[in-house]
């Protein structure tokens, strides 16, 4: 079998058997990104060759002498590019960080190198994280690997195009209101937001921090599990971390789910919600009656709300996190300012792409003084029933199964009108206001071939339990094994 | 309420963005809308609701005050747009 079609535990496994070596595994990465990337566009910057090279020779060492024992030693990986590696450029693709260069590496980053992993390089996303379609990054647009005339998702699309195309085994996103699920739905990968708090934000570059996530992105569940068991724990450089059962996730995968009690939203089934997803969610709710769960059809009465609160408090806090990037110790300079305010007002006009302004105006306006009651303050509230409701549900249930988006990918350059790029994440979002772990895994296709991904969310701290409902999943259906090649894509 | 070109001058004043004035008109007409979908909001009645903040059980989290590894000044300042050997270089700011 080629390589690039394993498994990132697959290739982990054949690294420590002998099979093949970690430089196999980086030189057939960086063929794989040759031969692809020009297309795709996934990456904003990969690692210089003789330095990968030299990093898999010590990688190789160490797991020679038994000293490495993850796994996942030895796989080639990619990382979002708003996630800081030391030395290496990241960009959060906006012009504002086109040139700069972390002095340290993210808490996240500095686990997967210590479990031997090895960082290819930086994936392309929506600047600073904003947006759902991966078009609005600097370094330019990230197509689909299934159909390179749509869109990947985002803000996370590099992330999953690269998995989807083969180029790495797993990669990291980081999901605010979606960012990991829907593009891992739309390039048929799996994405898994873990429980707020439960992997390390330090060094992950601030969106919306009440509700910012980092996670995985694999080619199945049993990846993203054993990337959760490298990442997860308490961080003391990050305040609100958990500190997590030093338990595997990955150990913890049974298949198991008999008895146990799924929530259908009916909403899969709205008006607005294409014939192919609800088809496919109502073929992933008798695949898990068939694994002897209770599907049951409920109502989530405040679902109109979740995506009108998610937007005040994720365009307020991005609005006050953004307010670093001032032109004075990193970050875009403008030349010819002639004071102090101007050096703000003039870099950041500059550094800063249109849907980023119109983020952070729109989070001033319901901050600011006579709007932050009946906007900032009314989220809030509206949060507080949102939580309550899901609460709730999983009074009564153990997880709650509904579709990543209402559609496949759309063409590039479709969605145009902000108001509907934005109405993407509309059955993602609840699980970052509540901190609910969320879990995005393919559940088939749409009539042009295009992934369907479903998702299961789960209680607080249930992350090894929602993984173990897409594990057993993808025990006994196989539409997570097709890739891109067998279709229309690259 | 409707979003003019002169509110959106002001919140890009707030947020100390320059915008380009035939910009503005298109940025009031995109932050209209949006505001006009939040508005939705004020259908439900969250009289009596607590503002919900902080998800789970938060407590003040303490760390052992020891002296930890600083940043190379060095390595800090490669970044900046414009430094001496010590220290970042900007516009004066007092008269």
């Amino acid at each position: 079998m080629q390589i690039t079609n394993l498994t990132a535990l697959e290739v982990g496994a054949e690294i420590r058997a002998g099979k093949r070596s970690v430089r196999e595994a980086v030189l057939a990465a960086l063929d794989a990104i040759g031969a692809t990337d020009g297309q795709i566009n996934a990456f904003i910057t990969v690692q210089n060759r003789e330095a990968l090279l030299a990093r898999a020779d010590e990688v190789q060492a160490q797991i020679n002498s038994g000293i490495l024992a993850s796994p996942l030693a030895g796989v080639p990986i990619g990382i979002k590019d708003n996630i800081c590696t030391k030395g290496l450029r990241t960009t959060a693709a906006s012009k504002m960080l086109a040139n700069f260069v972390p002095p340290y590496s993210a808490t996240v980053v500095e686990r997967l190198e210590q479990a031997g992993m090895i960082v290819i390089g930086k994936l392309n996303l929506d600047e600073f994280a904003m947006g759902t379609t991966s078009e609005s990054s600097f370094f330019g647009p990230v197509k689909n690997p299934w159909d390179l005339s749509r869109v990947p998702g985002g803000s996370s699309g590099g992330s999953a195009a690269a998995v989807a195309a083969g180029e790495v085994y797993a990669t990291l996103g980081t999901d605010t209101g979606g960012s990991i699920r829907l593009p891992a739905s739309y390039c048929g990968v799996v994405g898994f937001k873990p429980t707020y708090g439960a992997v390390s934000r330090y060094g992950a570059i601030a969106c919306a921090s009440s509700m910012d996530q980092v996670g995985p992105l694999t080619k199945d569940v049993a990846d993203a599990a054993a990337m959760m068991d490298v990442l997860k724990g308490k961080d003391s450089r990050d305040a609100l971390s958990l500190d997590l059962p030093d338990t595997s996730y990955l150990t913890a995968l049974s298949g198991d789910i008999r008895g146990k009690r799924i929530a259908l939203l009916n909403e899969s089934f709205g008006a607005s919600v294409d014939a192919d997803v609800q088809a496919r969610m109502r073929a992933a709710a008798e695949t898990f009656r068939g694994l002897g769960a209770e599907v049951t059809e409920i109502d989530f009465p405040l679902f109109d709300y979740v995506m009108p609160t998610y937007a005040v408090l994720a365009n307020a806090e991005a609005s006050s996190n953004l307010a670093r990037y001032d032109g004075m110790r990193y970050g875009h300079r403008a030349e010819g300012a002639r004071n102090i305010e101007e050096v703000y007002r003039l870099s950041r006009g500059e550094g800063f792409g249109p849907g980023v302004v119109r983020r952070i105006l729109l989070g001033t306006y319901v901050l600011s003084a006579g709007q932050y009651d009946s906007y900032y303050k009314k989220a809030l509230q509206v949060k507080a029933l949102i939580a309550q409701q899901l609460d709730a549900i999983f009074a009564e249930y153990d997880a709650i199964l509904c579709p990543c988006a209402s559609a496949t990918a759309p063409q590039i350059g479709e969605t145009l009108d902000p108001q509907k790029r934005f109405l993407a994440d509309v059955f993602l979002a609840a699980a970052n206001l509540a901190g609910l772990p969320a879990l995005a895994f393919p559940a088939g296709f749409d009539a042009a071939g295009m992934p369907i991904g479903a998702q299961i969310i789960g209680r607080r701290l249930t992350d090894a339990e929602v993984l173990n409902f897409g594990f057993a999943f993808q025990s006994v259906t196989d539409c997570h094994k097709r890739t891109p090649g067998e279709g229309a894509g690259v | 309420m409707r979003i003019t070109d002169e509110m959106v001058q002001s919140l890009a004043e707030l947020s100390q963005i320059e915008l380009s004035a035939d910009w503005r008109g298109s940025l009031a007409e995109e932050i209209g809308q949006t505001l006009a979908y939040i508005n939705v909001l004020h259908n439900l009645n969250t009289d009596g609701t607590e503002p919900l903040v902080y998800l789970g059980t938060i407590s003040n989290v303490m760390r052992p005050d020891v002296l930890a590894e600083p940043f190379d000044r060095a390595l800090l300042l490669q970044n900046a747009p414009q430094h001496t050997e010590e220290a970042f270089v900007v516009p004066k700011i007092v008269g």
